[in-house]
């Protein structure tokens, strides 16, 4: 005999409730507007960011205004250097404190056109008021021993420089590195809250020393001597102490603790200013944002699935050391502002807090071929 | 009244990929009733199936081009799972898939409906029965006895023991069977 449950079952699968009239056309209206707001989400965020690096590249610096800094250094007006329109004398390249007599490093590539081509095609030297700073037809530029000297100077006082040498030196890079996180903390009982029913006066989660690790793997790309553009792959590990409250024919059970999991991948994108740059050694600030999906999160023996998108701005400053030439090590701690969601299905240190830290270090790789 | 050719599930699948639009439409046609009995089955009020019922169309309209199978009757399993998933991921967003009730309902002397006699019963009003049950138990009855979840699936997405999973399902049974015997006696005077 079969089970009544079975009949049910039959009955109800094959029902199908009225909707009202016009439900179609207001589906479609709400994706449509769905459609649009995703775009002009992505389309301000690319925006802010194109805007940024704008911004950092018109008002802080690149080339030209180095140039011209440079000239004016040397005693020249703005408009003046304006008229410099082929290539930037040679002694624009030269550091203003290099000691006398010795010449920066420089390529051939980039020191043609020869003697004879510079008689013939540039203004007349910059006059320096620094004597130290001689026009390149009076000296050979390409001079090993002032090689050598320079690196020796270079090593000696770890002095800010940027030369056409360096820029191509540090040319696209790959890094990979690991990374330790802590937020602010809130609350000093060693237990995370997290879930959905939760006492009514603790609706908040509370986070205390929740363990994130990040493994990240960076692509960097130089826009110009001072600036580089980031991004790359970072995942996240997490692991915390929950606690839920069950609810008991209607009254709230002792909080009960478990353990949650949680794996995001996040996704970079700033820019870097550097502000100093040696041989051995360079620093950088770099602001930008981060987009970070959960790909996994188990609260107890529960799965669950968080399907949204955060998003983060994120400030940094690194300190590279470059033991080796074209290899790097190099610390970089880094704060990132969250946009927290309203009711994320995963609750975690990435949704509940403004504030994150998160210190890296890891081990680059300049691939100057690829530039 | 508008009649609408129903569309097989290949030709859905098919429009969805030429125009999204035309697919949305012909998918809205076929499935739409099925998703609203869905929700409501599942659903306190109509005002909630309602908003189940928009966000889970969304949804599938979202993630159609990721429906792979070419056989028919799948494309209903799919939106059926999809659905019950968003549901399950909104009940435990506001904390409603926590609650195990232990209440003294369990009546000795129930007897069952039989077979046949569901037969006689229309839709609506088993519908109506089913939202008149707790929400643990249309909940764990929805997914077991309707939606084909199994103990140990119910039970991992519910946070619960498979015991507890099959101790509110005997309860869901038995509370369900005195509506339906209920419903039978008076329609039968």
């Amino acid at each position: 005999m079969k089970d009544w449950l079975e009949a049910v079952k039959e009955k109800l699968q094959e029902a199908n409730s009225p909707l009202p009239d016009g439900e179609l056309e207001i589906l479609k209206g709400i994706i449509r507007r769905r459609k649009t707001k995703r775009i002009l989400s992505l389309a301000s965020a690319l925006s802010a960011v194109a805007v940024l690096a704008l911004v950092i590249v018109l008002i802080i610096g690149g080339e030209e205004n180095t140039q011209k800094y440079l000239a004016q250094d040397a005693g020249k007006s703005p408009n003046e250097v304006e008229t410099i329109t082929s290539l930037p004398h040679p002694a624009s390249f030269i550091h203003p404190r290099k000691p006398q007599g010795v010449t920066p490093n420089l390529s051939k590539e980039l020191v043609v056109p020869s003697k004879t081509i510079l008689e013939e095609t540039m203004p007349e030297p910059v006059e320096n008021k620094d004597d130290s700073i001689k026009p390149s037809s009076e000296k050979n530029i390409t001079d090993e021993s002032d090689n050598e000297n320079r690196d020796k100077w270079a090593d000696s006082e770890n002095e800010v420089y940027f030369t056409e040498k360096h820029r191509r030196d540090n040319g696209f890079s790959v890094s990979v590195s690991v990374g330790g996180s802590a937020t602010t903390p809130d609350n000093s009982d060693g237990i995370a809250y997290s879930g959905s029913k939760l006492p009514s006066e603790s609706k908040k989660p509370m986070f205390h020393k929740p363990k994130v690790i990040s493994l990240g793997l960076t692509l960097r790309f130089p826009l110009t001597n001072h600036l580089d553009l980031s991004s790359g792959l970072t995942y996240y590990s997490g692991v915390t102490s929950v606690l839920t409250v069950k609810t008991l024919n209607g009254r709230e059970s002792q909080p009960l603790v478990a353990e949650q999991k949680i794996h995001y991948v996040g996704i970079p994108l700033h820019l870097d200013w550097y502000l100093l740059k040696s041989k051995r050694f360079s620093m950088y600030v770099g602001a930008g944002g981060e987009a970070k999906k959960c790909v996994y999160a188990r609260q107890g023996e529960v799965r669950l699935k968080d399907e949204s998108i955060y998003f983060s701005a994120i400030a940094l400053a690194g300190l590279k050391y470059e033991p080796i030439r074209h290899i790097g090590l190099f610390v970089e701690p880094q704060y990132s502002y969250s946009f927290l969601p309203e009711d994320p299905v995963v609750k975690s240190v990435f949704t509940e807090y403004k504030s994150y830290f998160n210190v890296k270090v890891g081990i680059s790789f300049d691939l100057p071929a690829l530039r | 009244m508008i009649k609408v050719a129903v569309s097989t599930d290949r030709e859905i699948k098919e429009t969805f990929k030429k125009d999204k639009e035309a697919g949305f439409r012909l998918l809205y046609y076929k499935y739409s009733g099925w998703i609203m009995s869905v929700c409501k089955r599942y659903s306190a009020d109509n005002g909630e199936a309602m908003d189940f019922f928009q966000e889970a169309m969304i949804k599938i309209n979202d993630k159609i081009g990721s429906f792979k199978s070419d056989r028919e009757g799948a494309l209903k399993s799919w939106i059926t799972r999809i659905t019950t998933n968003l549901i399950l991921d909104q009940f435990r967003k506001r904390g409603r898939l926590l609650i195990v009730e232990i209440d003294g309902d369990a009546n000795k002397d129930y007897i069952d409906p039989m077979y046949e006699e569901i037969a006689s019963i229309p839709v609506e009003e088993l519908l109506k029965m089913v939202e008149r049950l707790s929400e643990s138990k249309k909940i764990v009855f929805n997914m077991f006895a309707i939606d084909g979840y199994s103990y140990k699936e119910i039970a991992g997405i519910l946070g619960i023991s498979e015991d507890g999973v099959s101790s509110t399902m005997s309860k869901a049974r038995k509370h369900l069977g005195k509506m339906i015997k209920e419903y039978l006696k008076e329609n039968t005077k």
